[in-house]
């Protein structure tokens, strides 16, 4: 009977209009899944990279959320409350939670999950940088628990959004075998693990959020691009974590979907500030209107990237790409060259200055640091391109004491300017642009600038704090010339709906906005 | 015939000692500190430290040696730094789906490869010889890379015909058939070239012996000639070729593995190299290695047993 109705109001919509396409979203279904690199762990506390990410964030739910538009939304704490001074952090757990076994979830597990990052060798989590401004974690009651932190951090939403495992499951089974056969309260739960092919996840029919429209998931790493692409146009997996820029309009004229996001991921020029002339600003501002790097964008990444103006990524704040476009000096050879010559006349380099542009072994850095040599070469410079291994390029990067240009991405920890300031400008910052050796800035005004936005709450403050500081790092000083943020170029069949390509590390099928669901 | 295996096992051991201590040496011949790399770009020096003294590199390069020599006695190659499993157990678990790859390509390229061969020998410098040579040649100057791609497109996206990726399951199963059929073709071809040139070169030889015309004169039929009298004399090379085609089958299916998504050893390898994986590296290197130098074992022994001869030398 049930099916007769269906059946008839299906003819109903067909009939009613042409777009066939029934709007609700069809229960049931295994999406296939192909990334980029196999699954490490998936004990969430012990792993680090950002496929393992995409896996475990579909087994466990973190403490709070982030919105498709990056805000940090409630989740397994239902409120949150920071003390005055920003330094007492106190969440509230939200009741009727299980884990996957039926037991519930309360702030005993809250507590236990911060414990087992802070309290283990940070070679062992990997995890511990991102959380250790947390001087204490208080149990208040069951559904209370209460962070303490060494200095007053306002983006500590982003350090607390860590995931929530089972304190008694992990404790029965230690942690290597609560890495093979993990726990949580997420929409899905691990079936089976083939590690370096295959993990599959079936729904969790206790996910306390709503009910999972998909009945399993399948995550396969696919290395290799173009097999990646076959794979889906074969249709042999139904999502491909990230397709090559060249194969974009192949995909989309096979019929499938093709989402191209700027990703939070910054690619930019440094001056390791070692020696003149990488000190001196003029000499940068020249290495800037050197190059056409609208022109290198579209070289080395076409529709795989957009240009960058600021370390600031799209989706975070404060942007004003209007305003930093307008600052940011044209492309201009024969104003470079004036510069080139002025900065010989001061004394501060001569004509055959060596100067070298060191990349890691990379296609993309690879062509970058070309265009670059080549860019200088032309109004005179003495450049020359060095091409190292990676591991020699990060060991010449923290041991060497040369000045060079050189070129990195990076990807903020967490979606808050700080993750980008502080990691790029602060001198002694825990993990700090310097700390590598990189000597990219050497601005006491901006550490304590960088501090002072870390530490008030007031949204509108920081705003302000982080506008001052990009215009010192990057409009004054010019100690990056921001070249690109990559996309994030993701491929689905037409059966896939409602996906949740976020700019982050990660895969969030069942959000509060979202349910992905296949068609027959 | 005892005392032969006894002294080739014998022979075996300082190459494969030798071979573990080159491996050894891969961690220390990396330029830059590969605990550095290893632990990332984002954590303190100190905790580079911690896993520097949890390695034990901090230890002499002798004594490491000494450690890793103790564990390789124990069948233990180390744990991996990714994955919570031992290195062992890794290359294990991918040792079966390598082998039965590469036994598959090689039955194919030996099926294919021999009659080619005789077809070539026996018409010598005819247009069937041409052909045989340039279809083996081709095979041979394909990058085996861009044929699987383009294997894949065939069969997989336009025909729709075979799946692309992955294993499917044992031998026995249709599934199984199904997807080792596009990756065992696509390196068969490439090995199909030296089978080709090998037996027709050795044929021709074999059938200009005074005792292929005495076998002639005596009037045997021309199928008996070459099946019973040539090709058995030229298979002694060919057994040799085919011991050392197995063993850069079993190594050099990195990229067919890569583009067949083939859980095999080879891709092994390359997630292992990529994710700078160094004890992964080594038990894949030793691997590959030792059962390099035990195939060309096998192959020694089953040269005596095809020719007498050499059991008296």
């Amino acid at each position: 009977m049930i099916r007769v109705i269906a059946l008839v109001c299906l003819v109903a919509v067909s009939v009613a209009g042409p777009p066939v396409r029934v709007g609700a979203a069809e229960p049931g279904g295994t999406l296939r899944v192909a990334l980029t690199s196999d699954v490490v762990k998936l004990d969430p506390h012990r792993a680090n990279d950002c496929f393992s990410t995409y896996v475990f964030d579909e087994i466990f739910d973190t403490l709070v959320a982030l919105d498709d538009h990056l805000n940090f939304v409630p989740h397994v704490a239902e409120s949150w409350q920071a003390s005055p001074d920003g330094t007492v952090w106190t969440f509230k757990i939200r009741k009727g939670i299980t884990f996957s076994d039926g037991s519930p979830l309360t702030a005993k597990d809250v507590a236990f999950s911060f414990h087992r990052i802070l309290d283990v060798p940070e070679a062992v989590s990997g995890k511990l940088s991102k959380v250790n401004m947390i001087a204490a974690v208080d149990l208040v009651d069951d559904s209370t628990v209460r962070f303490r932190l060494k200095r007053p951090y306002a983006p500590f939403l982003g350090a607390a959004r860590q995931h929530i495992v089972p304190q008694a499951v992990v404790e029965r089974m230690g942690d290597e075998a609560f890495n093979r056969a993990p726990v949580g309260s997420g929409p899905f739960r691990l079936r089976a693990w083939r590690k370096g092919e295959q993990v599959t996840l079936v729904r969790n029919d206790r996910f306390w959020l709503k009910k999972p429209n998909l009945d399993s998931v399948v995550f396969r790493p696919i290395e290799d691009g173009t097999s990646r692409t076959l794979a889906l146009l074969a249709g042999e997996v139904d999502m491909v974590d990230s397709l090559l820029p060249q194969m974009i309009d192949r995909v989309r004229g096979g019929g499938f979907t093709v989402i191209i996001k700027p990703n939070l991921f910054y690619q930019y020029l440094g001056f390791r500030q070692y020696a003149p002339p990488y000190t001196n600003v003029k000499f940068r501002v020249m290495v800037q209107q050197a190059i056409d790097v609208d022109r290198l964008v579209a070289t080395v990444y076409g529709r795989g990237g957009t240009r960058a103006y600021s370390p600031v990524e799209p989706g975070l704040w404060p942007r004003d790409e209007a305003a930093w476009k307008a600052a940011t000096p044209k492309y201009d050879p024969a104003r470079a060259k004036a510069l080139f010559e002025e900065l010989i006349k001061d004394g501060v380099m001569t004509k055959d200055t060596p100067i070298v542009v060191h990349v890691s072994q990379n296609t993309d850095t690879q062509k970058i640091g070309e265009i670059v040599v080549t860019s200088l070469k032309q109004i005179g410079v003495n450049a020359t391109l060095k091409v190292s291994e990676w591991t020699a390029f990060l060991d010449n990067v923290i041991n060497s004491k040369d000045g060079e240009i050189y070129t990195l991405g990076t990807s903020p920890a967490q979606p808050d300017p700080d993750a980008v300031y502080a990691w790029l400008f602060a001198t002694a910052s825990n993990n700090g642009g310097n700390i590598l050796g990189l000597k990219a800035v050497d601005n006491k005004a901006v550490d304590d600038l960088i501090a002072r936005a870390a530490a008030t709450t007031d949204r509108r403050l920081r705003e302000q704090l982080y506008t001052r500081i990009n215009e010192t790092v990057i409009f004054n000083q010019r100690y990056h010339v921001p070249l690109v943020y990559p996309n994030q170029i993701v491929g689905l069949s037409a059966k896939v709906h409602d996906p949740v390509p976020m700019p982050i590390c990660g895969s969030w099928m069942v959000t509060g906005q979202h349910n992905t669901w296949m068609s027959r | 015939m005892v005392q032969f295996v006894a002294r080739r096992i014998a022979f075996l051991i300082p190459t494969v000692l030798g071979v573990a201590f080159l491996v050894f040496l891969l961690l220390h011949l990396v330029p830059g500190d590969p605990v550095r790399v290893m632990a990332g770009a984002d954590v303190s020096e100190r905790a580079v430290q911690e896993l520097r003294t949890k390695l034990g590199l901090n230890r002499p390069l002798l004594v490491q040696f000494g450690y890793y020599l103790l564990g390789l006695l124990h069948g233990d190659m180390g744990t991996s730094l990714r994955f919570d499993d031992t290195v062992t157990s890794l290359v294990l678990a991918r040792f079966p789906a390598t082998l039965e790859l590469a036994a598959v390509s090689l039955g194919l390229s030996l099926a294919a490869g021999i009659p080619l061969g005789v077809v070539a020998a026996f018409r010598v410098r005819s247009v069937w010889d041409a052909a045989c040579t340039t279809v083996s040649l081709l095979g041979a100057a394909v990058p085996v890379f861009w044929l699987g791609i383009l294997l894949a497109y065939l069969f997989g996206v336009v025909l729709k015909w075979l799946p692309i990726t992955g294993r499917g399951g044992p031998l026995w199963t249709a599934a199984g058939w199904a997807h080792i059929v596009l990756p065992a073709v696509s390196l068969a071809v490439t090995q199909l070239a030296f089978t080709t040139r090998l037996v027709r070169d050795r044929m021709v030889e074999v059938l200009g012996m005074d005792y292929v015309r005495s076998a002639r004169a005596k009037g045997l039929s021309e199928a008996r000639v070459i099946y019973h009298h040539s090709l058995k004399n030229a298979m002694i090379l060919i057994v040799a070729n085919t011991g050392l085609q197995l063993g850069y089958l079993l190594g050099g299916s990195v990229l067919t593995e890569t583009v067949f998504v083939w859980p095999g050893m080879g891709r092994l390898a390359v997630q292992a190299i990529s994710g700078r994986d160094f004890p992964v590296v080594q038990g894949v290197t030793l691997a590959f290695a030792a059962s390099f130098v035990l195939i060309n074992m096998l192959v020694d022994m089953c040269y005596m047993w095809l020719d007498p001869r050499l059991r008296y030398a």
